[in-house]
């Protein structure tokens, strides 16, 4: 079955003038397709210099996430179907765009980078892997499955009001490592996400959680974070 | 900017604006205590707090402080651990709690008022 759908997409063009407008395109859909697709289409068959970013086209590469009728989504997971006929499209919030449904994610990384992404262990490896066993992976599981869209900390209050903040994704990142049994550098983590700009900014707002196409629960890896700095607080930073 | 509401950034919102409401009242609030010096000052002012408008404002105060405690009280079941599956049940949960409250509140305030 298909039917036709209203694109409203928000242009930003740095060459012309006015900078910003916002165009419509009709396009015909069937109920298996997808936001993606649309966009696809009017690219292919409509205008050319609309631009976007895409990838996979699955769900995996999280490049395609933008603003889709006031919630931030993926345009790669998000069936036209479940969605009303008019469909307004904008880039992700509170990032600079570049062009259209394009923003430069380069801040977003920055944070990711603030909070030491890698694993950490002075120990010698051992012949093979560092081993963990299924319990252990089992604690970290739901923040590895982070596809690092975007789209929850461009969905957060306190990010849009704050730059500094480091937001949903980085401290996601930062429990990642910090429950991870192989890693060794709890204090200096705990150093990089407790500051003021870290995980006392949150305030339990859920916009997260809202949107992360990975449904991963983000406020609660970052309330268990709070309760591991405030243990180590008390214990004068021992465990 | 438009963005989506949702039962988190709802809960969220009237917390912060329950909040600063309520500091400009505890304010005003002291304000007029320090001037209860004497008996004079005290009927004066009493009298004054008998215009109805006043009356509703009591009504409306009684609902915001409702509604920030039981916004604090979901916010610090979430942080002892409380899990987040739940914090929309718990907001669902408070608002109800408000209402009921302000309900029976408000019921006992007017019958000692007209
Ligand atoms: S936590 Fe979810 S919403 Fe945030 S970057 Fe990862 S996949 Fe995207
Ligand atoms: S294109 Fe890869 S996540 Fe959408």
């Amino acid at each position: 079955m298909s039917k036709y759908y209203t694109f409203k997409i928000k242009r930003y063009l740095p060459n012309e003038k006015p900078i910003t407008r916002w165009d419509e395109f009709r396009v015909k859909l069937n109920n298996m397709e997808r936001v993606l697709d649309g966009l696809i289409k009017i690219k292919e068959t409509m205008d050319g210099t609309l631009t976007f970013r895409k990838s996979c086209a699955h769900g995996v590469c999280g490049s395609c996430a933008m603003k889709i009728n006031g919630k931030n989504r993926l345009a790669c997971q998000t069936l036209v179907k479940d969605l009303p006929e008019i469909i307004e499209i904008e880039p992700l919030p509170s990032l600079p765009v570049i062009k259209d449904l394009v923003v430069d994610m380069t801040l977003f990384f920055q944070k990711n980078d603030k909070v030491l992404p890698y694993l950490i262990n002075e120990e010698p490896p051992p012949q093979r892997e560092r081993i963990q066993s299924p319990e252990d992976q089992h604690k970290i599981l739901e923040s590895i499955t982070c596809i690092m869209c975007g789209s929850c900390t461009t969905s957060c209050p306190v990010f849009w009001s704050d730059k500094e903040y480091l937001g949903p994704s980085a401290l996601l990142k930062a429990y990642r490592f910090l429950f991870d049994t192989r890693d060794k550098a709890t204090e200096q983590r705990l150093k990089a996400i407790a500051g003021q700009d870290g995980i006392w900014r949150c305030h339990s707002i859920f916009n997260c959680v809202e949107v992360c196409p990975k449904e991963i629960d983000i406020t609660k890896h970052i309330l268990k974070l709070k309760r591991l700095a405030i243990k180590k607080g008390f214990k004068g930073g021992q465990e | 900017m438009r963005y989506r509401w949702n039962v988190g950034s709802l809960a969220w919102i009237t917390h912060r604006i329950t909040g600063i409401i309520l500091t400009f009242y505890l304010i005003a609030h002291i304000f007029v205590l320090s001037h209860l010096k004497d008996p004079t000052a005290y009927n004066k002012i009493m009298a004054i707090m008998k215009n109805p408008l006043l009356k509703v404002g009591e009504l409306i105060l009684f609902a915001i402080i409702l509604k920030h405690v039981f916004a604090g009280l979901r916010i610090t079941l979430l942080e002892l651990g409380i899990s987040t599956k739940y914090q929309k049940t718990m907001a669902y949960i408070g608002a109800i709690a408000v209402a009921l409250l302000w309900i029976i509140g408000a019921f006992y305030f007017l019958r000692e008022v007209i």
